[in-house]
């Protein structure tokens, strides 16, 4: 049975995290990491053309080439090496499980806040401070968005946790107990 | 009916005055994969195992595999409504099913949801669907017997409460009638009976529930039904939730039989949502822990000690073979976890032998020490007299040149395989078998005719409970057999009496 994506993806990116750790190079990997992130995400099906038989073995090592030129040493081995053994359609989630790692090394957490009206830089670094008070963490990363369905207050959702605090929810709540 | 505007807005405004606007925390993870009865999610980091969930649509899963990037979750209703994308809750509870006397009489899926129409079942107690078994010294041996009201049971292979007694036999040969007749039987024993089709076609179930309410039976029975168009999880659940059920009554001091008919549909429902769930097939592409499927489910069966009430559960698994091999897998798993089997004959059945229990075959382990010392008597041979019996029938078929002894042998076969015959829905009392396995073990029948037995038998009946009650009720009250004497006395004098049927002869 062969791997699936998330399983290769953390390995690779565990491997990456604990070299970059150890040398102390963690946040230039991660911002270079982005960058590339950010060539895939903008050519779509680069990682892709780059694993299957589409292309030409030397064809495929210009494009390499071209993405390892500025790489520094790490990268540009991780690159190489993902490419080496067919995984580049897997990178791109190699670098959000990276992300993740370090993220949950700095105890950082990212999540997504839904208002109803848009909420000032203030209110959101007020918001981002009892947040991360609450899951005891360093710090929170706060990413606005507005829904005015949701009529007031707020929900504040991470990767598994929704924090619901909306006025819809709670009409919701009423209604159940009304009809129930 | 007046609408009373006033009282309703009074109550109205108490639940809002006592409404607290709460943070609602949730823990959530995303459908990845949905399909057969079982959905995929990422993320539920802290999920647990058997836990329930809650899909957007408000549909119940239940929490099957945890694996390093997703669980498994087996879906409990309908799974149309959700989609790959849709946010799944926890819910912080297990599985459990609604107990209690409100469901006695009812028809209900292994949800607990009502199927017969009779509005909600009025009950707040619970019980985990999942629990484990009574250990040790929570148990104390089977001493009480089970009456099935099945002459070829009760003689041959007794089954006592607490026990679980495997009914095994291909499909067609009377395994549900056994089912029935027993739970029939049941009226004023002070027992509570529950009936757990699994996958048994829906009209099949009707017609068995219409038969245990004409013999009033569904005032102590419940009726648990998971059809074959419901969702595998559903077929899996079923018998569970049966033994949840029963444990509510065994628990406070009640005598339960629980029938599961049959367990190997739940096998193959578990089968396949284990292959689904993409866990390794083994033999017969069943999962590696069917065994442990089955067995823990068994094991909930029990006789508890005194100290816990002397409440029992009795099982009576079904298991469904296949041109009558016993040796295939789930067979043998229930056989060997089960204290005995009775195997049901495809051939008996079809030459007449109703209830076609091959008696050879059949067992009971530990049922012997339940029946009742008059019974012991008149039975104890009966065994092996009817296997010397089948053997030399065959040989008998060679020629007529056979000694005294030998036909003699035969001849009290024959009547042997005649009186354990019974018609479909009826029952005997403990008494009426004695007294009949008695005239027949002391040659009272053998100068009757084969084909009048079954009169004989009936005009016995009568004719003791007119002349020589005392008897019968002797054997009812002291468990004893009465004085041999009197007992010859009686069936001589009715003997003596006794009219064969001309054309009989």
């Amino acid at each position: 049975m062969s791997l699936d994506k998330t399983t290769i993806a953390k390995r690779y990116s565990k491997a990456l995290f604990e070299i970059v750790s150890e040398k102390g190079q963690r946040d230039e990997t991660r911002a270079e990491l982005n960058q590339i992130q950010q060539v895939f995400n903008d050519n779509e099906g680069l990682g892709k053309i780059l694993t299957d038989k589409g292309l030409e073995q030397n064809q495929k090592l210009e494009i390499l080439n071209i993405l390892t030129k500025d790489a520094s040493n790490y990268v540009g081995n991780l690159i190489k090496m993902t490419f080496d053994y067919g995984r580049m359609d897997y990178l791109i989630a190699i670098i959000d499980e990276f992300n993740n790692l370090c993220d949950a090394d700095e105890k950082i957490v990212r999540a997504k806040v839904v208002s109803a009206i848009p909420l000032s830089d203030q209110q959101l670094d007020k918001m981002a401070e009892q947040f991360a008070k609450r899951l005891k963490v360093s710090e929170v990363v706060l990413d606005s968005e507005v829904d005015d369905s949701i009529i007031g207050g707020a929900i504040i959702k991470t990767d598994s946790l929704i924090y619901d605090g909306s006025i819809q929810t709670q009409i919701n709540q009423i209604r159940q107990r009304l009809i129930g | 009916m007046s609408i009373k505007a006033e009282e309703i807005s009074a109550l109205i405004k108490q639940q809002l005055e006592n409404y607290q606007a709460e943070l609602n925390v949730e823990e959530t993870g995303t459908v990845t994969y949905v399909g057969d009865g079982i959905a995929r999610a990422h993320g539920l980091n802290n999920a647990l195992s058997g836990e329930l969930l809650e899909f957007s649509n408000g549909v119940f899963g239940m929490v099957q595999n945890l694996e390093s990037n997703d669980v498994g979750i087996v879906i409990m209703g309908n799974y149309d409504g959700i989609h790959e994308g849709d946010v799944v809750k926890r819910t912080g509870r297990i599985m459990e099913v609604p107990v209690g006397d409100a469901l006695i009489g009812r028809v209900v899926n292994p949800l607990g949801e009502p199927l017969d129409g009779k509005g909600a079942i009025q009950t707040t107690k619970t019980r985990p669907v999942e629990n484990k078994a009574p250990g040790v010294m929570q148990r104390k041996s089977v001493e009480q017997p089970l009456q099935t009201g099945i002459k070829a049971i009760d003689a041959l292979v007794p089954i006592g409460r607490g026990q679980r007694e495997l009914i095994i036999g291909d499909r067609k040969t009377g395994k549900t009638t056994i089912a029935i007749d027993t739970i029939l039987n049941q009226k004023d024993q002070d027992m509570i009976c529950i009936y757990v089709a699994i996958g048994q076609k829906e009209s099949t179930v009707r017609t068995q529930v219409e038969t245990l309410r004409r013999y009033g039976a569904m005032d102590y029975t419940i009726v648990v039904s998971a059809g074959p168009s419901e969702p595998a999880p559903m077929l899996y659940l079923a018998p569970y939730a049966g033994a949840a059920m029963g444990e509510e009554f065994m628990y406070n001091g009640k005598h339960v039989l629980i029938v599961y008919d049959d367990l190997s549909k739940q096998a193959d429902a578990y089968r396949e949502l284990s292959l689904i769930l993409r866990r390794p097939p083994g033999r017969e592409a069943y999962p590696g822990d069917i065994f442990y499927t089955h067995s823990r489910l068994l094991e909930r069966a029990a006789k508890l000690s005194d100290d816990l009430g002397g409440g029992s559960m009795t099982a009576l698994p079904f298991v469904e073979t296949k041109a009558g091999d016993v040796s295939a897998y789930i067979p043998t798993n229930v056989i060997s976890i089960t204290d005995g089997q009775v195997f049901l004959d495809g051939d008996y059945f079809n030459s007449g032998t109703r209830p076609a229990i091959d008696a050879g075959t059949s067992v009971s382990r530990v049922g012997g020490d339940a029946q009742i010392k008059a019974m012991k008597k008149v039975a104890g041979t009966l065994r092996l007299d009817l296997a010397s019996y089948r053997e030399l029938e065959s040989f008998a078929q060679f020629g007529s040149d056979l000694d005294k002894a030998t036909q003699a042998k035969l001849a009290r076969g024959r009547r042997t395989v005649e009186v354990l015959k019974q018609p479909l829905h009826q029952p005997l009392s403990v008494e009426n078998q004695v007294m009949i396995l008695y005239a027949l073990t002391h040659g009272f029948l053998d100068n009757v005719p084969v084909d009048d037995i079954q009169r004989f038998q009936d005009e016995l009946f009568d004719y003791i409970a007119s002349n020589n009650k005392e008897l019968t009720d002797e054997i009812r009250e002291t468990k004893q057999l009465p004085d041999t004497d009197k007992m010859d006395a009686a069936i001589k004098s009715f003997a003596e009496h006794f009219q064969p049927t001309k054309e009989a002869k």
